[in-house]
C-alpha cells in the first residue's frame, strides 16, 4: 500500500516535472488574434474554404488554426461589460487583467470617459489625466523585451488601433490614437520607455494617418512627422507591399511597414483590385524572417484585424475571406517555424452576432440561402420567403421595412449584407456578443490550454509555457 | 445587366430588361431592383434641382400580416452632384439625440439616417460622403461599403429615381400634355406603371403592383422650389473623416 503511495507520488510528481518541462520549452511565442473571430465566423470559414477547395463534403475541412492539437473555450467579459470591446478583450490576454472597455492595458480601475462621459480623447489625442486615474499594466510585449526577446506587431488594421495598441500601449481611451503612435517612436516625446532603447523590432500595418502631421494628410495636431522619426530611430520603411517584398530582411533589424492611410483593404478588394498591398501571411513571413534571428527568442503579435470590421458591416463574405487570410499567415507561421521551440496560440477577443441559422442540406454553399437538408428545397419564412444560413441578430443591415425575395445570386454576390435580427440602423453598428470564443495552441507548452478558461489566465499560461 | 439593390435607404426604381423578368419577378416581393447603367444621364433641358419623394411599399405574408413602409427624402441635384436626406420629424430627431448622446460607455457613432452627399467625375467614379451633422463630419465611403449606408452604388438610378438609357429603346404609352411619358410594363406577376418627365429628368412616379394584391410599391416625387443654396455649399467647417472612423 505505501509502495503504491510512493508510486503515485512519483507518478503523480513526474507528471508534474514533465509538464513543467513543457511549459518552460517555449523560446518564442506566436500569438494570433482573429479580432470577432467567433465561433460561428471560424465554422462558416472552415466550410467556405472547403467549398473554395472543391471537397465534396466541405464541412469536413479543417482550418491550420484547426489543426493546433490543443483547444480552449475563453470568458471574454471585460471589467465592466459583459461584452468586451478590442481593448479589454486583447487587453486581457496581454496583461493578465480585466479593464473595462475603451481602456488599452491600464488596470481595471482605469475609465476611458470623464464623469459626465465625455471621452477622454479628442480628434486622436489623449486628454487622460495625468494621475488618479488608473496605472498602466505591463504587457507580455515588454516583459519580453526587458528579458532581450525580440518583439513584433503585425495588423491589417491601423496599428495605432485597439488590438496592436494592447501589446506596445497604454493610454486610458482607444480612440486616442495620435497620441498611441508616439508611444512607439524611440526616443520621442510621449515614447513608452518600456520598449527599451530601441524599440519594437517589427511593427506592419495601416494606420500612416496617426504618423502624419494634418498638413501632410495626417491627424496629428503636434506637427510631428513620426514617419521620420521612426526612420530617424533606425528603422527601414516600406509603404507598399512591392517594397517589403523588396527588403533585404537578413539584413534588417528594424522594420516599419504602414500600408495604408487607415486600415489595410480587405483581402477580398485588396486581391480583387490587385492592390499594392501585402498580405497577412507576407508580413508574418517577413516579421518571423526579422525575429527569428534573435537568439534569445521573440513575441510576435499577429492580428487578422479586419475579420471584425466586416461583421460589423453583416458582410459575411468579406469577413470569412479575412478570416481565410488569417489562417494562412497562421499555415506560413506554422510552415516556417521549428514547433518545437515556438508556441503558437490562436484565438479572438471576442465574439460577432452572427449566426449559423437552420437545418441546411449538407455542402449547401454557407454564404448561399438556406435549402432544407431532406429535400434540398429552399427554406421558406413565414412570409414564404428564403433566407440565409449566415444571419445576424443585429446591426445596421440592409435597410428594408419588410423582408426581400433573395436569390442565390444576390446573396453570394461580394457585397451581399446578411440580414438583421434587431435593426440598430446606423452603418457598421452589428455590435460584439458576449459568448465565449475558441482558443487553439500548438508548438511548445501548448498542451496547458484547454478547458474553460478566463481570458486573463492566457497571460499566465503563457509565461508559463515559457518559463519565464 | 440586373442588379439588386443592397440598401433599404434609397430604392432606386424597378425598371428592367426581358432577359432579367424571371430574376425581376423574384424580387419583385421588395420591389427592390435595379439597372445596372452607370452611364452619365442623358442631357436635355435643366433638369429639376430639387425633388421631394415618397416611398411607399407594403406586402401581405403568407401569415396574414399586412406590412407597410412609408418614408421621403429630399434629393437636391446637380449636373453631377447629388444629395438625399431623410424626412426624420422633429420629435424622433429628438428622441434620437436624447438617446444617442446622452449615456456612457462604448457607442459607434450615431449617423442613423445622415444625409449623403454623391458626386461624379468626367470619368464616371463616384465619391460618396455620409454627412454627419451632430459631429460636423464628412465621412467618405469607399465602394466596399456603399451597402453600409444604403447606397447601392448606381448613380443614374439614385439621382433621377429611373435611369433614362433604360427608356430609350422602349414606347411610352401615353404623353400628357406637359410632355409626360408614361410607360406600361408587365413582367410576370407584376404590372408596373412608370411616368417620366424628360424635361425635368426624373421619375415623376413608379408604381409596382403584384397581380395577387399581395404587394405592392410606389415613389412618387415632387418638384420643390429651387434652393438658394446647395446643402454642400455648408460644409466648409466639416472634417474628413472615412468609414473606419465609424467602426470599433
Amino acid at each position: 500500500m505505501k509502495a503504491s503511495i510512493i508510486g503515485g507520488a512519483l507518478i503523480c510528481c513526474a507528471a508534474a516535472l514533465a509538464t513543467q518541462n513543457a511549459a518552460a520549452e517555449a523560446k518564442n511565442i506566436i500569438f494570433f488574434l482573429g479580432d470577432g473571430m467567433g465561433p460561428v465566423t471560424q465554422t462558416a470559414a472552415r466550410i467556405y474554404a472547403g467549398e473554395k477547395l472543391g471537397l465534396e463534403i466541405p464541412e469536413r475541412h479543417k482550418l491550420a488554426m484547426e489543426q493546433l492539437p490543443y483547444a480552449a473555450r475563453i470568458k471574454t467579459y471585460s471589467e465592466d461589460a459583459q461584452t468586451t470591446d478590442s481593448a479589454p478583450g486583447m487587453a486581457s490576454y496581454m496583461t493578465g487583467m480585466k479593464s473595462k472597455n475603451e481602456v488599452i492595458s491600464m488596470t481595471p480601475d482605469t475609465n476611458p470617459n470623464d464623469a459626465n462621459g465625455n471621452p477622454y480623447q479628442t480628434n486622436g489625442d489623449s486628454t487622460c489625466p495625468a494621475s488618479g486615474n488608473g496605472e498602466r499594466a505591463q504587457t507580455l510585449l515588454e516583459i519580453l523585451k526587458a528579458r532581450g526577446y525580440g518583439t513584433g506587431v503585425v495588423s491589417t488594421t491601423r496599428i495605432t488601433h485597439a488590438t496592436p495598441a494592447t501589446t506596445y500601449a497604454h493610454i486610458c481611451n482607444r480612440n486616442a490614437e495620435n497620441t498611441i503612435a508616439a508611444q512607439m517612436v524611440p526616443g520621442g516625446d510621449g515614447y513608452n520607455g518600456e520598449l527599451g532603447d530601441d524599440g519594437i523590432d517589427v511593427i506592419l500595418g495601416g494606420g500612416r494617418r496617426h504618423f502624419l502631421p494634418t498638413t501632410d494628410g495626417g491627424r496629428r495636431t503636434d506637427g510631428r512627422d513620426l514617419l521620420v522619426e521612426m526612420q530617424n530611430a533606425g528603422y527601414t520603411y516600406v509603404s507598399t507591399g512591392s517594397e517589403l517584398a523588396g527588403v533585404n530582411l537578413a539584413g534588417t533589424d528594424k522594420l516599419f511597414g504602414i500600408f495604408n492611410s487607415s486600415d489595410l483593404n480587405y483581402e477580398l478588394d485588396r486581391v480583387n483590385g490587385d492592390l499594392n498591398e501585402p498580405s497577412l501571411a507576407d508580413m508574418t513571413s517577413a516579421a518571423i524572417d526579422i525575429l527569428s534571428r534573435n537568439q534569445d527568442g521573440y513575441f510576435l503579435m499577429v492580428e487578422g484585424g479586419r475579420i471584425d470590421h466586416a461583421l460589423h458591416g453583416t458582410n459575411a463574405k468579406r469577413a470569412l475571406e479575412d478570416t481565410l487570410a488569417f489562417d494562412e499567415a497562421i499555415a506560413t507561421a506554422v510552415s516556417k517555424v521549428d514547433m518545437e521551440d515556438t508556441l503558437i496560440v490562436v484565438t479572438a477577443d471576442h465574439d460577432h452576432v452572427m449566426a449559423f441559422n437552420g437545418y441546411s442540406k449538407i455542402g449547401n454553399p454557407v454564404l448561399g440561402l438556406l435549402k432544407e437538408y431532406r429535400s434540398g428545397e429552399l427554406a421558406l419564412d413565414a412570409q414564404g420567403k428564403p433566407f440565409t444560413t449566415l444571419v445576424f441578430g443585429n446591426g445596421g443591415g440592409p435597410r428594408e421595412a419588410s423582408r426581400a425575395t433573395l436569390t442565390e445570386s444576390e446573396v453570394l454576390e461580394d457585397d451581399y449584407l446578411q440580414e438583421v435580427g434587431v435593426r440598430l440602423g446606423g452603418p457598421g453598428s452589428e455590435t460584439h456578443g458576449g459568448g465565449d470564443i475558441r482558443l487553439t495552441a500548438g508548438g511548445a507548452g501548448s498542451e496547458q490550454f484547454k478547458g474553460t478558461l478566463n481570458n486573463i489566465e492566457v497571460f499566465g499560461l503563457i509565461q508559463d509555457a515559457m518559463g519565464l | 445587366m440586373l442588379r439588386v439593390s443592397k440598401g433599404g435607404r434609397f430604392r432606386p426604381p424597378f425598371f428592367m430588361e426581358k432577359e432579367n423578368v424571371s430574376k425581376v419577378i423574384n424580387r419583385m416581393g421588395c420591389l427592390a431592383v435595379a439597372l445596372v447603367l452607370m452611364m452619365p444621364p442623358v442631357a436635355s433641358a435643366e433638369p429639376v434641382e430639387a425633388l421631394r419623394v415618397e416611398y411607399q411599399q407594403w406586402q401581405i405574408g403568407r401569415d396574414g400580416v399586412r406590412q407597410q413602409m412609408d418614408y421621403a427624402e429630399t434629393l437636391y441635384r446637380e449636373e453631377n452632384a447629388l444629395w438625399i436626406e431623410r424626412e426624420i420629424p422633429e420629435a424622433a430627431e429628438r428622441e434620437h439625440d436624447q438617446h444617442a448622446h446622452g449615456g456612457l460607455g462604448h457607442k459607434h457613432a450615431d449617423v442613423v439616417g445622415a444625409p449623403l452627399w454623391i458626386r461624379r467625375d468626367g470619368q464616371g467614379n463616384l465619391d460618396v460622403k455620409l454627412v454627419d451633422r451632430h459631429e460636423k463630419r464628412l465621412i467618405d465611403i469607399a465602394r466596399p461599403y456603399y451597402g453600409n449606408v444604403g447606397f447601392d452604388g448606381h448613380w443614374a438610378e439614385s439621382w433621377a429615381l429611373a435611369d433614362p438609357r433604360a427608356l430609350e429603346s422602349l414606347k411610352p404609352a401615353s404623353t400628357d400634355e406637359n410632355g409626360r411619358e408614361t410607360y406600361q410594363l408587365e413582367r410576370g406577376d407584376h404590372s408596373i406603371t412608370l411616368v417620366w418627365d424628360p424635361t425635368g429628368r426624373y421619375a415623376v412616379s413608379i408604381i409596382a403592383q403584384g397581380r395577387q394584391g399581395l404587394s405592392g410599391r410606389t415613389i412618387r416625387a415632387t418638384p420643390l422650389a429651387a434652393p438658394d443654396n446647395m446643402p454642400w455649399d455648408d460644409l466648409g467647417d466639416y472634417r474628413d473623416r472615412d468609414y473606419s472612423d465609424l467602426l470599433d
